[in-house]
């Protein structure tokens, strides 16, 4: 038991061992591990992958084309044969909605990725020199930001004529205010702390600090806005394409099928069904994705 | 010398439920304190002082916290065993308590009056002319000028010295036996500091109201407390009259307490922090003592068991080096 | 005093942002070929004289918009493009307020359920009530609107035959279509007042409230609500923006006649006045609310007022 070797002096070295540190995770680890025990989107991060297979590979495993028009074989309702059933030209729906899906989710994806080159190199100059020049551009972004998005893109649409590529012109440039606000946001906070100035001292250039040392701080919050914009641009393709906007046929988004679907609703409802539900599921996928990653990146909660 | 109690404390555990894993905030704490009495809790950031606090009240948030195991003994009734009901008329009224930041205490939407009127509400009989007068009674108390004004303003009118003063009204209102401050100064600039222990002082002096003084600031303790504990990773590392402790620091943290503090006489906010190497962690503790890895006395036992508190010369310490077993005891 | 500057500078702020939205109508009715201020386009005549004098075609171009600015600032929207009886006014005029009387409804509907949604989940974190509020909230910012228009219009309407599918005339043929353009708007209302009320509940005032002794009910009531609440005001701009925006589908789908189910037909048919001066005017409509909810909030939160008059 308790003797008198026990009193001796603790020597040094073995203090430093006995020292435990628990794994410092970076960035990404760390998000991921919180992300990881939030259930709820990763059932949205597989559903989306899932999703994206339908979409992507789908249409190589179906006996039709999104063009094959039947005519003897229209409005037929879902059957082993057409598992979504045919429309009104007799195409199957089920390639349809693949092909949709195809669209639509590069409308989500194009869009989201435009917004975002914008956005952070508008907010980033902005929030970087700050004075003038940042009042200046914020300004610029309160008016465009006072304007309802929807009017604009519809304004947009009007000029540009239906189209996939004029979608994502559209959307590209009435989204990014919204990032370019939060960009500026983070880059205002981060800019005060030690390192910017830190690696200022060091000789680094305004380009340097800006691309190095500031916006891999501020990924969090935009991993999310870029998350939660995907699913924002299906919804306004879909919209656009509901009042005569979207892209024009024989290709059709989920939000043409679903606008077409809407028009035939009481005599063939399955027509507005099956791209109803991937656009919901879509939309819910990438929400719950949105609200997980908000809470594995909210810097308040990392120590 | 039997001194009645007023409250004790009972080998008090609370601990966090967190993402990481358990934080053990406050891990088997006894203390009592006597009516009229002004007890010290000092101790690093982190290391339980506010958790300690909270528990007594009840106020800990859960989840993630829990009171897991121990007692809090208030007239004859264990408060963690009575029904919630019960709390409500403790709280504010036997037992207040006065928090560190008076700058968040007071809610931004709501006037002073309402807030120092509602606690009059809840644990008195008296009526809303009564009340009005008995705030600015109060008022005047802690030494405001122009009371029936800052009744009427919001907490973003007044400054923070200003704040922390309706502060202190709120927790006297009632006539509490008990006040727990929880670092009242420590956000307030240096005279405002001096002029809050000044009051404080003078309420304890008149109303013989007992005080758990929380704080980070020896000098604080000093000239308030007759009795210190010092926390180190939530338990009572000595426990000691305060002469003594000045004069004759026991527990090796505690000198190193007091080698950080060079001036004892000054409010001045001191870094306790130069205590060599860093708080420990409260997920993955320390084996044996959970001082012995900035110990400069460590010796082999303490990284293996953890020491418990002791009677030394009638004050208690938690240290190996005291042990009667230990053969190079620290003579005294 | 303080607040008088304030309110200038808000003002004038506005006017820039009503004048940018009409010079970029302006400009984007020049860019579009075949569009109103092209020349050579089959017309009927009596439109084409009408635009043709209207506009000043025969003019430069900075004087046709001098002279567009002019109108617009005496609130004139000039004629419809397709239709020659028709101006841009009168249409407003007949159609708004249905738009109106439908938003007017969600609106509220958005706010009482939406409320009531979030303080209940944020009561009981975690809780079923939570999961089920949170849950519906989710599917509130999932469904496109013009799916959920349908859903309801086929499921409740049109098989189960509680409420009239389509038109308008009677209260209940508002339900429907009140409910479609609330539910996305009362379910982000939900999210922010839980996420709110959570973040309040952690707050120093609440830990001291409950300090003193007070009802659980009471710390509720008096020191959480109002705090988590207050944000909302400062959303009720983006509400009434996204309820008039979602009237252009759920209108149209309804066969509601209002001015949504009018602008939706008229960018069918290209009717670029038409677009242009209702554009103008939702826009007008949005900023000047979002004027008002801004002077309204200086008003309900103490700390604001005091915010402004230092600045
Ligand atoms: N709500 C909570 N959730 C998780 N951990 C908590 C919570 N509240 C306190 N803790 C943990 O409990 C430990 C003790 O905290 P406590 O607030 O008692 O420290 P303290 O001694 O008062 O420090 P300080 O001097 O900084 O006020 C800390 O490590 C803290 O991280
Ligand atoms: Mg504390």
């Amino acid at each position: 038991m308790i003797n008198d070797s026990l009193f001796a002096p603790l020597p040094k070295e073995a203090l430093q061992k006995k020292e435990k540190t628990r794994p410092s995770l970076n960035f990404w680890q760390d998000g991921w591990s919180r992300l990881k025990q939030n259930k709820m989107s990763m059932i949205g991060l597989y559903l989306i992958i899932l999703i994206a297979l339908f979409s992507i590979i789908g249409p190589f495993l179906v006996p039709y084309t999104y063009q094959n028009i039947d005519l003897a074989r229209t409005f037929l309702n879902p059957s082993w044969q057409h598992w979504f059933g045919t429309d009104e030209l007799g195409r199957d729906v089920l390639v349809r909605v693949m092909w949709g899906g195809r669209i639509s989710l590069t409308v989500g994806l194009v869009a989201s990725f435009i917004n975002l080159v914008i956005g952070v190199i508008y907010g980033g100059i902005s929030g970087y020199f700050g004075g003038k020049i940042d009042e200046f551009m914020m300004r610029i972004v309160d008016i465009i930001y006072s304007i309802p998005i929807l009017l604009i893109v519809i304004l947009l649409m009007v000029i540009l004529k239906p189209g996939l590529t004029n979608i994502f012109i559209a959307l590209g440039l009435s989204y990014w205010v919204g990032m370019a606000r939060i960009v500026r946001g983070q880059i205002l906070t981060l800019k005060e702390q030690e390192f910017a100035l830190a690696a200022k001292m060091l000789g680094a250039t305004n380009r340097q600090v800006l691309f190095k040392h500031l916006l891999p701080n501020t990924i969090g919050p935009i991993t999310v806005s870029v998350t939660l914009m995907i699913p924002n641009a299906i919804f306004f393709e879909a919209f656009l394409s509901f009042i005569g906007l979207g892209v024009s046929a024989p290709m059709a988004s989920w939000g043409v099928l679903a606008s077409d679907g809407i028009r035939a609703i009481n005599a063939y409802p399955f027509l507005l069904f099956f791209p109803a539900f991937f656009i919901c599921l879509t939309m819910l996928s990438f929400n719950f994705l949105g609200d997980g990653l908000r809470d594995a990146f909210d810097p308040r909660l990392r120590k | 010398m039997t001194k009645q109690t007023l409250l004790r404390v009972e080998n008090l555990h609370t601990e966090f439920r967190t993402l990481f894993g358990v934080v053990k905030a406050v891990r088997g704490i006894s203390f009592e304190i006597s009516p009229g009495e002004t007890i010290g809790i000092v101790g690093e950031s982190g290391c339980g002082k506010s958790v300690t606090g909270l528990s007594i009240l009840n106020l800990i948030p859960n989840p993630p916290g829990l009171i897991t195991q121990g007692s809090i003994w208030w007239e004859k009734e264990d408060l963690l065993k009575i029904p919630r009901k019960q709390w409500l008329d403790i709280r504010g009224n036997k037992i207040s308590m006065i928090f560190q930041d008076p700058m968040s205490s007071l809610n931004p939407v709501l006037t002073i009056r309402t807030q120092m009127k509602e606690i009059l509400q809840y644990h008195t009989q008296k009526t809303a002319v009564e009340i009005e007068a008995e705030c600015i009674s109060l008022l005047n108390k802690v030494r405001i000028r122009k009371p029936k004004e800052v009744l009427s303003q919001y907490p973003h009118q007044l400054s923070g010295g200003m704040r922390q003063r309706i502060m202190i009204a709120i927790a006297i209102a009632c006539h509490p036996d008990l006040i727990i401050a929880d670092e009242p100064t420590t956000s307030l600039d240096v005279t405002v500091q001096a002029q809050m222990i000044d009051l404080l002082r003078d309420i304890q002096v008149r109303t013989n109201t007992a005080i758990l003084l929380i704080t980070h600031n020896l000098a604080v303790v000093a000239g308030m407390c007759q009795r210190v504990l010092v926390f180190y990773a939530g338990k009572i590392v000595e426990d000691s009259a305060i002469d003594d402790l000045f004069a004759h620091p026991l527990h090796p943290y505690t000198m190193g307490l007091l080698k950080a503090v060079p001036r004892l006489t000054s409010l001045d906010e001191e870094p306790l922090a130069t205590i060599p190497g860093s708080p420990p962690d409260l997920i993955a503790l320390p084996t044996g003592c959970t001082f012995h890895p900035r110990c400069q006395f460590a010796m082999q036992i303490c990284a293996i068991e953890e020491p418990t508190l002791q009677t030394v010369k009638g004050r208690k310490v938690a240290c190996w080096l005291y042990d009667p077993r230990n053969p190079g005891r620290l003579a005294e | 005093m303080a607040l008088a500057t304030y309110l200038i500078r808000k003002f004038i702020y506005i006017v820039i942002v009503v004048l940018t939205v009409a010079t970029l109508t302006f400009i984007m009715a020049h860019a579009i070929p075949g569009g109103p201020f092209t020349r050579e386009k089959p017309l009927p005549p009596a439109v084409k004289k009408n635009i043709e004098a209207r506009y000043n075609l025969d003019k430069p171009v900075l004087f046709q918009y001098f002279d567009y600015m002019k109108n617009l600032i005496r609130l004139d929207l000039g004629p419809s493009f397709r239709y020659e009886a028709l101006t841009v006014n009168d249409i407003i005029r007949q159609k708004f307020p249905i738009s109106a009387v439908l938003g007017f409804v969600a609106i509220i509907i958005a706010l009482i359920l939406g409320i009531a949604a979030g303080t209940i989940s944020a009561l009981y974190p975690h809780r079923w009530q939570d999961s089920l509020f949170m849950f519906l909230a989710l599917l509130g910012v999932s469904i496109p609107s013009f799916i959920l228009a349908t859903f309801l219009m086929y499921v409740v309407g049109f098989k189960l035959g509680w409420f009239p599918v389509a038109g308008w005339g009677s209260p209940a043929h508002i339900v429907l279509p009140a409910f479609t353009l609330a539910a996305y708007p009362m379910a982000f209302i939900a999210k922010t007042i839980r996420t709110n009320m959570l973040e309040v509940l952690n707050q120093d005032y609440i830990k001291v409230a409950r300090a003193k002794g007070l009802p659980e009910r009471i710390v509720l009531t008096r020191h959480a609500i109002k705090n988590a609440i207050l944000p909302v005001i400062t959303y009720l701009g983006p509400l009434v923006a996204s309820v008039f925006t979602g009237s252009f589908l759920v209108e149209s789908i309804f066969a509601i006649p209002g001015l949504g189910k009018y602008f939706v037909s008229s960018i069918y048919d290209r009717d670029y006045t038409v677009i242009m001066g209702v554009t103008i005017f939702y826009c007008v409509l949005l900023v000047g609310l979002n004027f008002l909810v801004d002077i309204s909030y200086t008003f309900v939160d103490p700390r604001i007022r005091i915010v402004k008059q230092n600045d």
